[in-house]
């Protein structure tokens, strides 16, 4: 039996891949393309002849057929009949690309650090899955972009200058986001529910969205150049929410930097969909940071400097009872 | 290389040594305690006892005839450990044995400590060691020092210059010499005397940034400047202290 997979029709994007137009130019045409609701069939993974002899490409396709079996996606070999193909190929500087196609159309392209699994199942996530709000048209209210869960359990803030200097210089993060100070070793954290009022766009109605779950994660941080960024593994993980919030199982050590982040899982008239990991990108509001710029290709800017992930929540455990003061370093 | 070697190493080729600055990093204390301090307010005996010295603990056979040398630092770390307590726990006394080397069943002890043996709780009283306690500390103490890295600098430079017929020779600030980092880790075992339980574990770690340095005024030598902190000593006491505060009962409502 066929799934339906995910709904897009991302022609418009086609002319933008590539380019470095204004960014307010091209969010629209995207977003308004991801709002689209369209079973297309099956999508079929391949390499290309250049690389179909590489273990490494064969192991990736392997892991992304796996994933997203996993997140109800039919995935097939290499089908020409497919209506959706995602193709892997190397760039010309080395660096590797997944195209995605559809009738023979190259409709978005994502470029890959490397074959691991964890590329895999990102360029699953962001080819196929992904869901983006519409361009509200509105400045950002805050740290937290609208295509990101916001937390409620405290407010994302950003340090000044001064208050950067008073605490400890080597605590500034990428877009100097605040360390919120944890008051338990087994905190909890909450954040908005989905979907927001402006989930819903005109055509839609709340009931389109179905089986609404959310992932949290959160991970030791550590200082890595001049921002932080996670741990390879995360230091707890929850899936199958189904309330906006979650409590630790596992105490947190002392005076320590962890940044956590979280998705809403879901089906949009009956195919998988999810949100972004949710973190503070518009820090640097005047750069209109956002994680798909990377995605588009869209690469002269700071944003592809850093990875979606060096923008997650930043939270410092309790401070050791032991000790005079904390010192993270 | 980060910041703050760089402002080491700036501060000392400019005959300025940043005392303060390069000493920025502190000690990092972390514990676990696992059984609650009774009466914190009241006053406590404790007694410390040097578990292993950078990987050299009594039970092996080449430190047994370094003894002397285990019992010199034994007292330097009650020293400096019993200042840091003196800041945070005064109700608190270490009670200094003096028997160290002299009583092979002590010797033991000290080694099952070590080792993180359960020790039962008639060794510990007071018939057995000549006095009345209330916890006994094992520490462990790890110090070491990365390789040298070798370091030269310009500072500052002055082409020279022809003022009519006087030619100011040009001037070149600079020195040479090498970085390191000087690491003492320090780990601590809390056993109740009472009941021979484990009651918590405290660590203390240090690295600081550490050079010599000779500056040079285009060719003419100038003092040389060389910075080592002594982790070790710092890191003790700041152990020290935190022993004072589990004693005190900060810990109580953070049991694992």
């Amino acid at each position: 039996m066929r799934n339906p997979v995910a709904p897009l029709v991302l022609l418009p994007a086609l002319a933008m891949c590539g380019c470095s137009s204004a960014p307010s130019k091209i969010e629209l045409p995207v977003l308004a393309s991801y709002q689209s609701v369209e079973s297309y069939g099956f999508v079929a993974l391949e390499a290309e002849a250049t690389l179909s002899g590489s273990t490494d490409v064969r192991e990736f396709l392997a892991a992304a057929q796996d994933y997203a079996l996993a997140r109800g996606i039919e995935v097939k070999g290499a089908e020409p009949s497919a209506d959706s193909r995602i193709v892997v190929s190397a760039d010309d500087d080395g660096a590797y690309l997944a195209g995605l196609y559809r009738s023979g159309v190259q409709i978005d392209e994502l470029r890959l650090a490397g074959l691991s699994e964890a590329d895999a199942q990102r360029a699953i996530d962001e080819m196929l899955l992904l869901w983006h709000p519409p361009d509200l048209g509105r400045k950002p209210r805050g740290p937290v972009p609208e295509f990101a869960l916001r937390p409620t359990s405290y407010a994302v803030k950003k340090d000044s200058f001064f208050a950067l200097m008073k605490d400890n210089v080597e605590h500034m993060n990428i877009g100097h986001q605040s360390w919120h100070q944890l008051a338990s070793r087994t905190p909890s954290f909450s954040w908005e529910a989905f979907p927001r009022e402006w989930d819903v766009v005109p055509g839609m109605s709340r009931d389109d969205f179905r089986n609404v779950r959310y992932e949290f994660r959160i991970y030791p941080a550590h200082l890595k150049g001049i921002g932080y960024r996670v741990r390879a593994s995360a230091l707890e993980e929850a899936s199958g929410l189904t309330e906006p919030h979650y409590t630790l199982q596992e105490k947190l050590d002392f005076c320590r930097q962890y940044m956590w982040t979280v998705r809403a899982v879901f089906e949009l008239n009956g195919v998988p969909r999810q949100t972004e990991w949710a973190g503070a990108f518009n820090l640097y509001q005047s750069m209109q940071e956002k994680p798909w710029f990377s995605r588009r290709n869209l690469r002269r800017t700071l944003a592809a400097r850093f990875d979606p992930s060096s923008y997650f929540f930043t939270v410092r455990s309790p401070k050791n009872p032991f000790a005079e003061a904390c010192v993270y370093h | 290389m980060n910041t703050s070697v760089n402002v080491c190493r700036l501060g000392a080729l400019l005959g300025v040594v940043l005392l303060v600055a390069c000493g920025g990093p502190q000690t990092r204390i972390d514990g676990r305690q696992y059984v609650a301090v009774k009466n914190p307010e009241q006053p406590k005996n404790v007694m410390l006892v040097l578990g292993s010295y950078s990987g050299c603990a009594p039970e092996d056979r080449e430190c047994r005839d370094r003894l002397p040398v285990l019992a010199k630092l034994q007292a330097e770390f009650e020293s400096c450990i019993d200042s840091g307590l003196g800041r945070t726990a005064p109700q608190v006394t270490l009670v200094r044995h003096a028997r160290w080397g002299e009583s092979a069943d002590l010797e033991r002890l000290i080694a099952e400590l070590a080792a993180g043996k359960p020790v039962s709780a008639d060794r510990l009283a007071p018939a057995e060691i000549g006095f009345e306690l209330d916890y006994l500390v094992s520490i462990g103490v790890e110090k070491s020092s990365s390789d040298k890295e070798f370091v030269a600098e310009i500072v500052a430079a002055d082409p020279g210059a022809a003022a009519g017929p006087i030619i100011i020779p040009p001037t070149v600030v600079w020195g040479f010499g090498q970085q390191w980092t000087n690491t003492a880790a320090i780990k601590t075992r809390v056993f109740s005397a009472r009941t021979g339980k484990l009651t918590g574990e405290l660590s203390a770690d240090l690295t600081e940034d550490a050079f010599w340095v000779l500056p040079v005024i285009t060719v003419i030598p100038l003092v040389p400047i060389s910075w080592s902190p002594d982790v070790e000593t710092k890191s003790c006491k700041e152990m020290g202290e935190a022993l004072g505060r589990f004693f005190s009962g900060a810990g109580n409502q953070y049991l694992e």
